[in-house]
């Protein structure tokens, strides 16, 4: 489907409706402040997506997706983010249902890819290992051929969400011949398996948002295999190219851009709106200007996605330069703050003691600081992504 | 609106690196320079083409290129290191006398598309900085026409144009005259600018010109004055775009055939990096500059004011980083002038002086959004 600029408008209007009929204030005002939303609004306001038909846009119709093309799909994700909708289950519906799709067996999707729809299965991503990390083909954890299991031992760290996960869609190595990358096969397990324990890892200042998984001889049929033994590594970098867009986040951005022109009416600097200050004035200007080139340079990849099919190390671009601005954003609100980004986030949990004393946008903004500290390490560090733009302009 | 490139689009920057690589090949190496094009060979030979003032309105002489035939011709330029004079003999002339709409200097405006520099800009003054509100040039009523007196600073093609475009406080507005370059009173002085190009000084001592002269009245005239050099901008910021990815590609084909400790610098990490950081920050600059090529051609709005501010924030930024980092990731032949690559720093310097700063023109988006909202 061809969008036109007066469907465009017209869908952009029936999401804008449907958040406003459905999403509630509470659940929305968390996901603007970069809050998790709770088990419960996330059941609730996905039941609310799947009822809609919207709870898996991008996967094929035939397992509830719509079948939009890439420009709709792409509106949708912005709208979604302009409205204030929680984002609950990217594991689940743009990670391992995607892969599932593609490289699946029959037996397996029809397993699997109802229940993470509707979130009966929470996934998590077992890539990482503590000598695993931006080398990622080094990893360690083996799965041996028993009969018709795997046998898996080993562990898996930076596992975010993991504790509230009860799948893992794990890279574990079957061969240890030839390139590591060739050695490697995608597992599906599940982690009420006997032999597995996990702990938290806690985030510097506090969160707890990884875990570190142990595998103590866990056999996992091999049935869940996913593709070819020694086949796991191409499926794990088959991301959906539609996917790779949002890898420069800027929706997220804009939520925060929106937080911060709030506070920038309500703050006072020398006893002026904060929005009257030129030195605030100039960097927020800097902060808007910086994200409207990443907004033109998103559209500019979705142009060339729908021409050529694949955006190539331009994804590389926008995760270097999105993560940026997202980091900037924050700082500028922590900034802003100034002394009202001091109450921890528990402090808005336990008491009232700040109620109307200190503005509620101050919620979360210095964890959403540190928090953003992690996507210019993870999924590829800014340094790799540095490598693979470096690749391309020098041909090496 | 799309970003890339139409297919005629794609055939006009075919042409024009045609002729630009020629300019270029042809150049004579003279004095120790890189080679720098003979300006007015390459303007005859792009305005031949139909391609300098194309961008213009037919009625203003050009063929309803628009802005983004105007960026692909500016991006185009900033790859060749040479006076092209595209802004201040093309862009602020040929956006005043458009607006102008006048019948009897349609002639000037053809000759202005066909490579020729017949009219300059004349709206700087000492001290103002890019405030172009404040003139203190003064308009006064002598007999059917008028009389001028002032100062005019910075005019860009000053020094070759036959008139000028003047602007000047009129009773309650600023008015914009056009008044002839050999006018008894008025002095012309030629200075050299760091970019290697000549400006000129413009006083005006009793210059008198007939009512016919005053081109824009005052309630039009600094709007008109806004609508000139918000286009220039925008020039300039494709042209400073076109001028990064000169700079970084030939920067780019240095490292990787220079050669020190035994192997490429294009096997340094600290300078690949280096690189991938120019290349993401010239890719956001694009990125904007086809913004704003885009809400320009939709109309001259707010909106589309705000994204040629950004636009030309963006380009000031990053072509004085571009253009620094290629100078020092060449080492010490990056200094010489017969290497030449600093002439992309120069350049960038010479537009964000003239036409504003980063933060001026941060500070005119943030008003163009305040209004726009």
């Amino acid at each position: 489907m061809n969008m036109h600029t007066g469907n465009e408008a017209a869908f952009r209007a029936e999401i804008a409706e449907f958040c406003k009929d459905n999403l509630d204030p509470e659940v929305r005002r968390l996901s603007d402040l970069g809050l998790p939303v709770g088990d419960e609004a996330a059941l609730d306001w996905q039941t609310k997506l799947v009822a809609r038909g919207w709870g898996a846009p991008s996967w094929s119709e035939e397992w509830g997706g719509s079948g939009w093309d890439m420009r709709k799909l792409f509106i949708f994700e912005e709208e979604m983010a302009a409205h204030g909708a929680p984002l609950v289950g990217t594991f689940n519906i743009k990670m391992i249902g995607p892969i599932l799709q593609a490289h699946g067996t029959p037996e397996q999707k029809a397993h699997y890819l109802p229940k993470a729809l509707n979130f009966d299965h929470q996934w998590c991503q077992g890539y990482s290992e503590p000598g695993a990390g931006s080398d990622l083909a080094s990893l360690q954890t083996r799965a041996d051929r028993d009969g018709d299991d795997y046998v898996v031992n080993g562990t898996k760290i930076w596992t975010s969400g993991g504790h509230l996960a009860n799948h893992m869609f794990c890279l574990v190595r079957t061969s240890r011949e030839g390139r590591q990358q060739g050695g490697i096969s995608f597992l599906l397990i599940d982690l009420d398996t006997p032999g597995i324990s996990r702990r938290p890892v806690h985030h510097f200042y506090g969160a707890h948002v990884f875990n570190q998984f142990f595998f103590d001889n866990v056999r996992v049929p091999v049935a869940n295999r996913v593709g070819e033994e020694n086949a796991g590594w191409g499926i794990a970098k088959s991301l959906l190219e539609h996917e790779r867009l949002f890898s420069a986040r800027h929706t997220e951005a804009r939520r925060k851009l929106g937080r911060l022109e709030r506070l920038s009416l309500e703050v006072r600097i020398d006893n002026r709106q904060a929005i009257e200050d030129a030195q605030f004035r100039d960097d927020l200007a800097k902060r808007k200007i910086e994200l409207r080139a990443l907004e033109n340079a998103t559209m500019r990849a979705l142009e060339r996605l729908v021409d050529d099919g694949g955006i190539g190390p331009f994804a590389s671009v926008l995760k270097l330069r999105g993560i940026e601005v997202n980091q900037r954003l924050d700082r500028a609100i922590v900034q802003l703050l100034g002394p009202d980004a001091l109450p921890a986030q528990a402090a808005w949990e336990d008491s009232a003691a700040l109620d109307g004393i200190v503005p509620g946008e101050a919620r979360n903004a210095a964890e959403s600081r540190y928090w953003w500290r992690g996507p210019a390490i993870a999924g590829g560090s800014q340094e790799v992504q540095r490598t693979i733009i470096t690749k391309h302009i020098l041909n090496l | 609106m799309r970003f890339a490139a139409t297919e005629d689009e794609i055939m006009v920057e075919d042409m024009l690196d045609r002729a630009l690589r020629e300019a270029r090949d042809g150049a004579p190496r003279a004095d120790g320079h890189a080679p720098r094009p003979d300006p007015d060979a390459l303007r005859a030979q792009l305005g031949s083409l139909g391609l300098w003032g194309a961008w213009l309105p037919e009625a203003a002489g050009g063929s309803d290129g628009g802005p983004r035939l105007l960026m692909t011709l500016a991006r185009g330029l900033g790859w060749v290191p040479t006076h092209h004079g595209l802004i201040g003999g093309c862009v602020l002339p040929g956006a005043i006398l458009s607006r102008a709409g006048r019948e009897d200097t349609l002639d000037l405006a053809e000759q202005m598309a066909g490579g020729d520099q017949p009219v300059a800009v004349a709206a700087m003054e000492p001290g103002a900085r890019w405030d172009l509100s404040v003139p203190t040039m003064r308009a006064e009523p002598d007999g059917d026409g008028y009389r001028l007196t002032g100062v005019k600073s910075h005019v860009a093609e000053g020094t070759t144009a036959g008139m000028f475009i003047v602007s000047a406080r009129d009773r309650t507005g600023i008015s914009l005259f056009l008044v002839p370059a050999d006018a008894a009173g008025l002095t012309v002085s030629s200075y050299p600018v760091t970019d290697g190009t000549t400006w000129a000084m413009v006083r005006a001592e009793g210059v008198t010109v007939p009512a016919s002269a005053r081109l824009v009245g005052p309630d039009d005239g600094l709007a008109t004055l806004e609508q000139a050099f918000t286009l220039a901008a925008f020039t300039a910021a494709a042209e400073i775009l076109g001028s990064c990815e000169a700079a970084l590609t030939q920067t780019l084909d240095y490292l990787r055939t220079r050669e020190q400790f035994g192997k490429p610098l294009a096997t340094k990490q600290a300078l690949q990096f280096r690189a991938a950081d120019l290349h993401t920050d010239i890719e956001m600059l694009r990125s904007q500059v086809l913004g704003a090529a885009n809400a320009l051609s939709k109309g001259y709005s707010r909106r589309a004011r705000a994204d040629v501010a950004a636009a030309m924030a963006l380009a000031v930024q990053t072509g004085d980083l571009v253009g620094r980092e290629a100078i020092h990731l060449h080492g010490a032949i990056g200094m010489t002038r017969e290497l030449g690559v600093g002439y992309h720093l120069l350049r960038a310097d010479v537009l964000s002086r003239w036409l504003g700063s980063a933060e001026h023109f941060r500070a005119k988006f943030m008003a163009m959004e305040e209004q726009a909202a």
